[in-house]
């Protein structure tokens, strides 16, 4: 079945080069493999998935920035080691661009990321596409939501609004549309489509054996000037930067007040430590695809502002939280610091200052807002897909107290086989996160780690709970 | 990607390696009695640089990769007792894109790791000593250092 699909998609994709003529270079291949090493995320060297974008501008998947996280204090980019206070909500933007260049494999990555979330039961934010669409592409949209979550009703709607469309010859349309029938039958698995496309499968060219794939390379072709527009100005991004919210804006877009406090025009969070540097992998990526595009908002953007701002700018170039204001809080005269628990809105992890976590919440991960956050509550779902309403209740907790957590390190510290305990990095290093922050780490097979729960960030307390199975139980982590 | 993250990375990692990799280096995932793999322990081969001391030896190395990997380092090790003032009696390896507290990065590759080693050899960082023998010989002794570099060589040499 594999081996026909790829057969298939490629005459198929070469008479579609034909029919369409795409002005955009095709660069999504049939084969599995081969994707831009740009969009290649640098933790699981794999397609990114659900792509999250540091104030550094460096993109890593969702699970692969929160598993590289630091527990105790800041987290340093898993790319140049830039220091981050924030967890960044998934970019949209880069999300549905990618699910456009890369259908099949971003599918095959969505598989098994699903599965692995499972296992753990642990889910990352479901995207909805519709909050940050253009309209122009939006027939676009339903092809790639009808492919994500097949339904007949979509996929009906998806064939009216494409016949819609003018411009396109009416041959490849009608192949367009067999494609979405089929596509859809396809992803549904029904015995029919199976047996239709394996009688197909021999002769060359048959409309009908359409595959979800081909739909897919479709769904590419359709990618434009209208996928990548700037929040604020609309038009194409330029020298875009991405805020911790995921939303993306021309750098020349955003003016950071002098108190460095900047809240997203669209959702209005607060993105904190000032202006995000350049995203440079979308930035060449636009430069690549719309090169003469890119070189006219370059020249426009020179005239307008004569270099004069850019220095003012940089002034305000994304920083961190003074170092010691994780260290302060141990000596016992900062700002209380929760350790493994992160804010639920802006990201901040470990959450520092007042922590309120949510009464009514039942997912295992908890739901957490740090003060700020808490005082200006928001709509928006948890970052793992709690399902948090307003009228739920919030408790104030205290953090946990560093005697406890020691205790707990140095338990676990003496439970490594390791050897030269000597050569190791200082104690701190070896912290619990060392078997906590792998969301996927539930596999039975994984032996001495099978206690250890995902848990750590963004709530802490169902963690502890699973380990005081191999520990002595100390008194309770969250009191 | 059974097991976490740790072992779909090694997967990748193996790929990647395959397709290209430095001239002379050898990376290879353990293969236990049993004929499986064990992509958490890797033998390697890392080739003394030419035109310096350490040419002509081809110097095994064995990566160790935790189930934290690649939020965590992998411990690099060398034979115990390998001549290096950053290499620590037990093998270990001492060097800072390996320590998770300063340079190391998620995004670091194997390959970036073994040139990183192969750069060490010929560069010690006489800032940070993990064994004696090798600091004092290479601060105090230059050629005896030198002729007990070129010793180690020796002893190393290509397995084909």
């Amino acid at each position: 079945m594999e081996e026909n699909n790829n057969n298939n998609s490629k005459n198929i994709d070469n008479n579609f080069k034909a029919l369409m003529k795409s002005p955009l270079q095709h660069n999504a291949l049939e084969d599995d493999e081969d994707f831009s090493p740009e969009f290649q995320c640098c933790v699981c060297l794999e397609l990114l998935y659900k792509p999250v974008v540091l104030a550094c501008g460096h993109i890593s998947c969702f699970w692969c920035v929160f598993n590289a996280m630091n527990i105790w204090h800041e987290s340093n980019c898993p790319v140049c080691r830039h220091p981050y206070n924030h967890f960044p909500s998934i970019c949209q933007l880069l999300h549905f661009l990618l699910m456009k260049l890369y259908p099949a494999i971003y599918k095959k990555r969505e598989r098994q990321v699903t599965e692995e979330e499972k296992k753990s039961g642990q889910f990352s934010p479901e995207v909805e596409y519709h909050i940050f669409r253009s309209q122009t592409s939006k027939d676009v949209d339903s092809v790639c939501n009808s492919l994500h979550f097949p339904s007949q009703e979509q996929t009906k709607l998806y064939s009216e609004s494409y016949s819609s469309r003018e411009g396109k010859s009416s041959s490849c349309m009608q192949s367009f549309e067999t494609a979405v029938e089929c596509g859809d039958d396809t992803t549904l698995k029904s015995a029919t489509s199976s047996e239709s496309s394996e009688a197909t499968a021999n002769s060359t060219i048959q409309e009908c054996s359409l595959t979800v794939n081909d739909l897919e390379y479709k769904a590419h072709n359709q990618f434009s000037v209208d996928d990548l527009p700037c929040a604020a100005c609309k038009r194409m991004l330029f020298q875009p930067v991405v805020l911790n919210c995921g939303h993306v804006y021309c750098e020349s877009c955003i003016v950071v007040p002098r108190d460095g406090n900047f809240r997203c025009p669209i959702c209005q969070s607060l993105h904190p430590h000032g202006l995000p540097s350049v995203c440079l992998i979308l930035e060449h990526f636009l430069e690549e695809q719309f090169s003469d595009l890119y070189a006219e908002r370059r020249k426009a953007l020179r005239i307008q502002t004569n270099g004069s701002t850019q220095a003012q700018r940089h002034a305000h170039r994304s920083a961190s939280f003074p170092k010691n204001v994780y260290s302060s809080w141990w000596v016992g005269n900062g700002p209380k610091v929760h350790v493994g628990v992160g804010c639920d809105f802006c990201g901040m992890s470990p959450i520092i200052g007042e922590r309120y976590k949510c009464k009514d919440c039942t997912e295992r991960i908890g739901f957490d807002l740090c003060e700020a956050c808490y005082n200006n509550p928001v709509k928006t779902p948890g970052r793992f897909n709690q399902q948090h309403k307003p009228e739920h209740k919030f408790e104030i907790m205290q953090p946990a107290d560093i005697n406890d957590l020691l205790y707990r390190m140095n338990a676990e510290l003496s439970d490594d086989e390791g050897s030269d305990a000597t050569e190791n990095n200082d104690g701190v290093s070896r912290t619990p996160e060392s078997s906590g922050d792998v969301p996927e780490d539930l596999e039975d097979n994984t032996n001495d780690r099978e206690n250890a729960s995902p848990n750590y960030f963004f709530s802490v307390d169902a963690s502890i709970d699973a380990e005081d199975d191999s520990d002595e139980p100390s008194s309770d982590f969250a009191q | 990607m059974s097991g976490g993250i740790a072992r779909g990375r090694l997967a990748e990692e193996r790929k990647a390696w395959r397709k290209n990799h430095p001239h002379g280096f050898v990376a290879k995932p353990e293969t236990l009695p049993d004929g499986s793999v064990n992509l958490m322990v890797w033998h390697c081969t890392i080739p003394g640089k030419a035109g310096t001391d350490w040419e002509g030896g081809f110097f095994p190395l064995t990566l160790h990769f935790s189930e934290d990997y690649p939020s965590k380092p992998p411990k690099c090790k060398f034979p115990q007792g390998f001549f290096h003032p950053n290499v620590y009696p037990s093998g270990t390896v001492c060097l800072s894109i390996l320590n998770e507290d300063n340079g190391w990065r998620p995004a670091i590759t194997v390959k970036q790791i073994l040139v990183g080693i192969q750069d060490l050899l010929d560069q010690p960082n006489p800032a940070d000593p993990a064994q004696t023998e090798g600091y004092h010989l290479f601060i105090q002794d230059a050629a005896e250092y030198k002729r007990r570099v070129r010793q180690q060589a020796k002893q190393y040499p290509a397995l084909i």
